[in-house]
C-alpha cells in the first residue's frame, strides 16, 4: 500500500485531501505543522509528501528542500499544493526540487488522479 | 623749499658779511682811537711833567728868595728859639708873599727846637704849633737833600718842599717848607679833555703820590703791587688791565727822584662814542636792509601778483575754450548717457530678470524631488541642484554645498560619484560611462545605495535645443525607494489575499465537489456541508474585515461620532460577548467617573469585541481575561488582558499590520482572518488614539489602547463607587442566555450599606451592580436584563424608589422584573403592586440571602426568551404549545416577545 504525507495546518484541508484519497487505496499520514512534517517523513518515508507552503515551523519549500537534500529521502516524490498560486511561487517550488505543483483550491479528483499518476510511476 | 632756503640764505649771507665788515672797521677804529689817546696822553703826561717841573722850580726860585731874605734877617735877641725871633719879619711878609704866590697853600718854618710857625694862605692867618723830635728831623733831612735827593715830599696830601735856612756862617738855624695843595696841583694838571681819566702819581718805591679819580678827585689806591712792579719794569707804555681799562704810564724825573706818572683809561668810555657811531649805523644799516627786504618782498609779491594774474588770465582764455569744448562734450555725453542709461536701466532689468529667473530656477529645482544635474558637451559638469548633492554626496567635494549652476568638475567624476555605494553598479557605471560621448540616446538606469536602502532611478537625456543643437545632457534621478517598497506591499497583499481567499475556497470547492461526486454516508455529509458553510462564513467574514480596512485606510469609511461614554461602550461590548465555557471576564473601572469620548459608538464596540474574541481565542486553557478602564491625563485608557498564549516578541511590531497571523503551531490551530488588529489600530488611529500589545510568549498578552478624552469631563459629577462587573464562571446556556441575567440591581444610596449587601451576596454567587439614584437605575433597567432589583424607597436625585418601581411596571420590557424593596417603611400591601418581597431595614444577613433565594428560585422555575424577529417568536410559541408548555404571561410588542414559561413544566 502506498503512503501518502499529508501536510497542511488547516484541518479543514487535511481532511478534504483526506477524505479525497480514501477513494484510492492509500495510507496517509497527517502533519500539521513544517517540522511534524518532516519528522514524520524522516520516519515514515512515504512514497508521496503533499505539502502546503504556509505552515507553521517550516514552509513547505524548507521541507521540501530538506527531503530533496537528504540522499535517503531524494526518491521521496513531492507535490506542492498551496494557496500561493503566483507564477515566482511555483517558481520558488521548482527551485527547491519539487516534482509536482498545484495551485489551491483544487479539485479533488484532479488531485487524486495526479496522486494515482504519481504513485504508478 | 630748498629753493627758499637758497633764498634766504642769499639774503642772510650779506648781510652777516656786512656786518662783520662793520664789526671789523669799528674794532680797528676803537683801536686807533685808544692809540691816539694813549698818544695823547703821553703828550699830557709830558706837558704834566712840565709843568709840575715849572712849578717846582718856580718854588725853588721863591723859596731862594725867602731864604735870601731871612738870611738876611738878624734873629731877634731875648728869644729861645729862631722861629720867635724872626716871627715880625714873617708877619711883615709872608702876607704879601703869599698874595704874591697864591701857589701855596702853607709857608712854614720849623726851627731847631720844634717850633713851628705857619701861615695859611686860605685863612691869612699864622699859627704856631710844637713838632716832635722825628718830625724836627725829617724836615732837616729833606731841607738837606737827604731825602732821596730830592728836597721836596709829600706831606699829606701836600707836595711840600723843604729848605734849610742858615746863618751866615752856614749854621742850621731852621727849615722853610712850602706846602702846594696837591688839590690845586692836580687842578691845575688835570686838562681838560681829561674827563673819565684817572692820573696817578706814583713814587718809585710804589708809593701813590697823587692818585685821583676823574669827577671825585679823590684819592684812592687801587693796584696792586703786581702792577706797579710791571710798570717799573717796562717804564714807559701801558698796560691792558681787566674790566675794559687800560693804563699808560711813563716815569717822571724830578731832581734825583723818579716818579712814574699814570693814566688810567676806560675803553668803552674812551670809545663811547665810536660805539654809539657803530649801533647807530648798525641800526641804520638794518633799518635800510628791512626797507629793502620789504620794498623787494613787495616787488616780488607784486611781480607774482602780476604773473599769476597773468597765469590766471591765459588760464582764463583756456578754460573758456575748454569749457566751451566741455559743453559741446557735455551735450554730446548727456546723449550719450542717456542712451547708455537706458541701455543699463534695459540691461539692469535683464540681470534682475536673469537674477530672478535663475533664483526662481534654483527655487523650483531644488523643490522638486528629483535630483538634477547638467553636463554640457564638452562633458563638463555646469548645473547640480540640492537634490542631486544629497543623492550623491561624494561628488565635487571641494566644492561641498555648492548647488545651482557653478564650476565644477567633468561628468566623468560626476558618473565615478554615482556609483559610489550602490549595488550591482557595474552595468550602471558602463551606461553612464557610454552616455558620456553620447547625445543621442536618453538612459534609465536605476541605483541601490547600499548603507542608505535608498534605490534611485537615474535619467539621463540628451539636451536639445530648439535648433536641434546639442546643448548637453540632462540627468534626472529619483528616490523610487517608496515606490518600491509600495510595489512591494502591493504584490506581497495581492499575493497574502489571493492565498487568504484560496485556503477556504480549497475547503469549498473541494468539499462540494466530493458532495456532488460521491456516494457519502448522511453523516459525512452532513461534516463536509458544515465544513462548507464554516468555510463560507470565513470567506464572507475575510472579505468583509478586508474591505472594512480598505474603507477605512481610503477615508471613504465614515466614522459617526458623536460623545458616548465608555462605559456604555464596554458594557455594549461585554453585553456582546459570547460567553464560552471556561472563561470568565472581569470588568475593572479604575475611576469612579464616568468618561466621555468623541466616538463612533459601535466602531469601539467592535474594537473591544475584537480583542475580547482574541482573548478568548487565545486562551485555549481558559482563564480570568481583565477588561480595564483607567483615566491618564487627557486620555482614556482601555485594557484587555488574557493569560493566554502570548505572543512572541519577535511577533509584536508587526501585529497590527494586516493579514499577519503569529506564525506558531497553537495559534494556528485558532483561526482568524489576520485582519480583526489591523482594523482595530485603523479604527483607534481614527479616533486620535492609540493602541499596542504588551505581552510575554507563553504567559498571556495585554492589548491597550487610549482615547482622547473630551474636554468637559467627567460625564457624569456623581460620587458613585467603582463599578464591578463579574460574568462568573457558569454552565453555558446556548441560544437563551442574556448578559445580566444573573446580576442584581442594587438601588441604594446609603454606599455602605449597599457594599454590605455587595458582600453578602458576593459570597453566594451572585453578581451585583449598585446605583444610587433613579434615573440611572431606570436607565440601567431599561439596558440589560437583571435578575431582580433590590430597591430602596429613599434614593438620591429626583427620583424616590416608588417612581422608579412605577417606571419598571410601566415599561413591558421590565414589567416582570423581579423587585424587592428595602426600605425602613413599612407598607404591606406591596404584594399586589407587583412587588415580590419587602425587606424592611435593618435586616440580617441571612433575611436578605433568604428573600432573595426565595426571588431566584421563583425565577428559576421560568425561563425567558427573547428574539428579535417575529417568525422567530410564533415559532417558538408554537413549539412550545407543541411541547405542550403553558403559556404563561405573553407580552407582544411590535418586536419583542416576553415568554414566561411556567416552572412546573420542562
Amino acid at each position: 500500500m502506498k503512503r501518502i504525507l499529508v501536510a497542511d495546518d488547516e484541518s479543514a484541508l487535511r481532511l478534504l485531501i483526506c477524505g479525497t484519497l480514501e477513494i484510492g487505496e492509500f495510507e496517509v499520514i497527517e502533519a500539521d505543522n513544517g517540522t511534524d512534517a518532516l519528522e514524520k517523513v524522516r520516519a515514515e518515508k512515504p512514497d508521496l509528501a503533499i505539502l502546503d507552503v504556509m505552515m507553521p515551523g517550516m514552509t513547505g519549500y524548507e521541507v521540501c528542500q530538506q527531503i530533496k537534500s537528504d540522499q535517503t529521502l531524494e526518491h521521496i516524490k513531492v507535490l506542492i499544493l498551496t494557496a500561493k498560486a503566483q507564477e515566482l511561487d511555483k517558481e520558488a517550488a521548482f527551485d527547491v526540487r519539487a516534482d509536482y505543483y498545484l495551485s489551491k483550491p483544487f479539485s479533488p479528483a484532479h488531485v487524486l488522479a495526479l496522486v494515482e499518476e504519481i504513485l504508478e510511476q | 623749499m630748498n629753493k627758499k632756503i637758497v633764498f634766504i640764505l642769499a639774503a642772510i649771507v650779506p648781510v652777516l658779511l656786512f656786518a662783520i665788515f662793520i664789526n671789523n672797521t669799528f674794532a680797528t677804529l676803537k683801536h686807533h682811537n685808544i692809540q691816539m689817546n694813549l698818544a695823547n696822553d703821553e703828550t699830557q703826561v709830558q706837558k704834566i711833567e712840565a709843568e709840575i717841573t715849572q712849578r717846582l722850580v718856580r718854588s725853588e726860585r721863591d723859596l731862594a728868595f725867602l731864604l735870601t731874605y731871612f738870611n738876611q734877617i738878624k734873629p731877634t735877641k731875648g728869644h729861645e728859639n729862631f722861629s720867635e725871633s724872626i716871627q715880625p719879619q714873617l708877619v711883615e711878609i709872608l702876607p704879601a708873599f703869599s698874595k704874591a704866590n697864591p701857589l701855596y697853600q702853607k709857608i712854614l718854618i720849623i726851627d731847631d727846637s720844634g717850633s713851628e710857625i705857619s701861615f695859611d694862605r686860605d685863612t691869612e692867618s699864622f699859627s704856631t704849633e710844637r713838632k716832635n723830635k722825628a718830625e724836627i728831623d725829617y724836615f732837616k733831612e729833606a731841607a738837606e737833600h737827604k731825602l732821596g735827593n730830592a728836597h721836596m715830599f709829600f706831606e699829606g696830601k701836600s707836595l711840600t718842599i723843604a729848605r734849610p735856612i742858615q746863618d751866615e756862617s752856614g749854621v742850621l738855624q731852621g727849615v722853610l717848607s712850602f706846602s702846594l695843595d696837591s688839590e690845586d696841583l692836580i687842578e691845575a694838571l688835570y686838562p681838560e679833555d681829561f674827563k673819565n681819566k684817572k692820573i696817578m702819581v706814583v713814587a718809585d718805591n710804589g708809593e701813590y703820590l697823587i692818585n685821583s679819580k676823574p669827577g671825585s678827585r679823590e684819592f684812592s689806591l687801587d693796584y696792586s703791587p703786581e702792577v706797579f712792579t710791571q710798570v717799573r719794569t717796562i717804564q714807559s707804555g701801558y698796560l691792558e688791565l681787566e674790566k675794559n681799562k687800560i693804563l699808560t704810564f711813563m716815569p717822571v724825573q724830578l731832581d734825583d727822584l723818579q716818579w712814574f706818572l699814570l693814566i688810567e683809561n676806560d675803553k668803552e668810555i674812551l670809545n663811547h662814542e665810536i660805539t654809539v657811531l657803530e649801533w647807530q649805523l648798525k641800526g641804520l644799516f638794518a633799518i635800510v636792509f628791512l626797507f629793502i627786504a620789504i620794498l623787494i618782498a613787495l616787488r616780488f609779491a607784486a611781480v607774482r601778483r602780476e604773473l599769476q594774474a597773468e597765469q590766471l588770465r591765459q588760464s582764463n582764455d583756456e578754460l573758456e575754450i575748454l569749457n566751451a569744448q566741455l559743453v559741446e562734450n557735455q551735450t554730446a555725453l548727456e546723449e550719450q548717457t542717456a542712451v547708455v542709461e537706458e541701455l543699463n536701466a534695459l540691461l539692469e532689468e535683464d540681470v534682475v530678470r536673469i537674477e530672478e529667473q535663475k533664483d526662481l530656477l534654483n527655487a523650483i529645482t531644488d523643490s522638486i524631488k528629483w535630483g538634477i544635474a547638467f553636463t554640457d558637451p564638452s562633458n563638463e559638469t555646469l548645473f547640480i541642484n540640492k537634490l542631486w548633492r544629497k543623492y550623491f554626496p561624494n561628488y565635487s567635494p571641494s566644492a561641498e554645498n555648492l548647488c545651482g549652476f557653478g564650476q565644477y568638475t567633468d561628468a566623468k567624476e560626476l558618473i565615478d560619484s554615482m556609483v559610489v555605494g550602490t549595488e550591482n553598479s557595474e552595468d550602471v557605471y558602463r551606461k553612464l560611462l557610454e552616455s558620456l560621448g553620447n547625445f543621442k540616446d536618453s538612459y534609465r538606469l536605476e541605483l541601490i545605495q547600499t548603507e542608505s536602502h535608498r534605490h534611485l532611478r537615474v535619467k539621463s537625456l540628451p539636451c536639445l535645443a530648439k535648433n536641434g543643437r546639442v546643448i548637453g545632457r540632462i540627468l534626472v534621478c529619483s528616490d523610487i525607494t517608496r515606490y518600491k517598497e509600495i510595489d512591494r506591499l502591493k504584490s506581497e497583499l495581492i499575493s497574502t489575499v489571493s492565498h487568504e481567499l484560496r485556503t477556504p475556497m480549497s475547503s469549498i470547492m473541494g468539499f462540494s465537489e466530493l458532495l456532488l461526486t460521491r456516494e457519502l454516508s448522511q453523516e459525512r455529509a452532513r461534516k463536509y456541508i458544515e465544513i462548507i458553510h464554516n468555510q463560507a462564513h470565513r470567506l464572507t467574514q475575510l472579505i468583509s474585515d478586508f474591505l472594512d480596512i480598505q474603507r477605512i485606510q481610503s477615508g471613504k469609511l465614515v466614522f459617526n461620532k458623536e460623545r458616548v461614554s465608555m462605559d456604555e461602550v464596554i458594557h455594549q461590548a461585554l453585553d456582546l460577548f459570547e460567553e464560552k465555557e471556561g472563561y470568565h471576564v472581569i470588568f475593572r473601572k479604575e475611576t469612579e467617573r464616568e468618561f466621555a469620548v468623541e466616538a463612533d459608538f459601535d466602531k469601539v464596540v467592535q474594537v473591544i469585541s475584537n480583542l475580547l474574541s482574541n482573548a478568548i481565542k487565545y486562551s485555549p486553557q481558559g482563564g480570568e481575561i481583565l477588561v480595564g478602564l483607567s483615566v491618564e491625563k487627557e486620555v482614556l485608557k482601555v485594557e484587555v488582558t488574557d493569560h493566554g498564549l502570548g505572543i512572541p516578541s519577535e511577533a509584536l511590531p508587526k501585529l497590527f499590520t494586516k493579514f499577519f497571523r503569529v506564525d506558531n503551531d497553537d495559534r494556528r490551530k485558532i483561526g482568524g482572518t489576520g485582519l480583526g488588529l489591523a482594523i482595530c489600530k485603523e479604527i483607534i488611529v481614527a479616533h486620535g488614539g492609540e493602541i499596542w500589545v504588551e505581552s510575554t510568549f507563553g504567559q498571556g498578552s495585554s492589548f491597550y489602547f487610549t482615547l482622547p478624552l473630551l474636554k468637559d469631563n467627567p460625564l457624569v459629577q456623581r460620587n458613585s463607587q467603582s463599578e464591578v462587573i463579574q460574568f462568573v464562571e457558569k454552565d453555558k446556556k446556548p441560544g437563551l442566555t442574556q448578559d445580566g441575567e444573573d446580576m442584581i440591581l442594587l438601588v441604594e444610596d446609603d454606599h455602605s450599606f449597599a457594599q454590605l449587601m455587595q458582600e453578602i451576596l458576593h459570597q453566594e454567587g451572585y453578581k451585583t451592580l449598585n446605583i444610587d439614584n433613579g434615573i440611572d437605575a431606570i436607565k440601567a433597567v431599561k439596558k440589560r436584563r437583571f435578575k431582580m432589583v433590590i430597591l430602596d424607597i429613599v434614593l438620591q436625585g429626583d427620583l424616590t424608589g416608588w417612581d422608579v418601581l412605577k417606571a419598571l411596571k410601566a415599561d413591558p420590557h421590565t414589567a416582570s422584573l423581579p423587585v424587592i424593596i428595602s426600605s425602613i417603611y413599612e407598607h404591606k400591601k406591596l404584594q399586589k403592586d407587583g412587588i415580590q418581597e419587602y425587606l424592611p431595614k435593618p435586616f440580617k444577613p441571612e433575611d436578605l440571602l433568604k428573600v432573595v433565594k426565595k426571588v431566584a428560585q421563583e425565577e428559576l422555575d421560568s425561563k425567558m426568551m427573547m428574539y428579535s424577529s417575529k417568525e422567530i417568536q410564533e415559532y417558538v410559541v408554537t413549539f412550545l404549545k407543541e411541547k405542550g408548555i403553558k403559556v404563561k404571561d405573553c407580552q407582544l410588542s411590535e418586536e419583542i416577545l416576553l415568554i414566561t414559561l411556567d416552572g412546573e413544566n420542562e
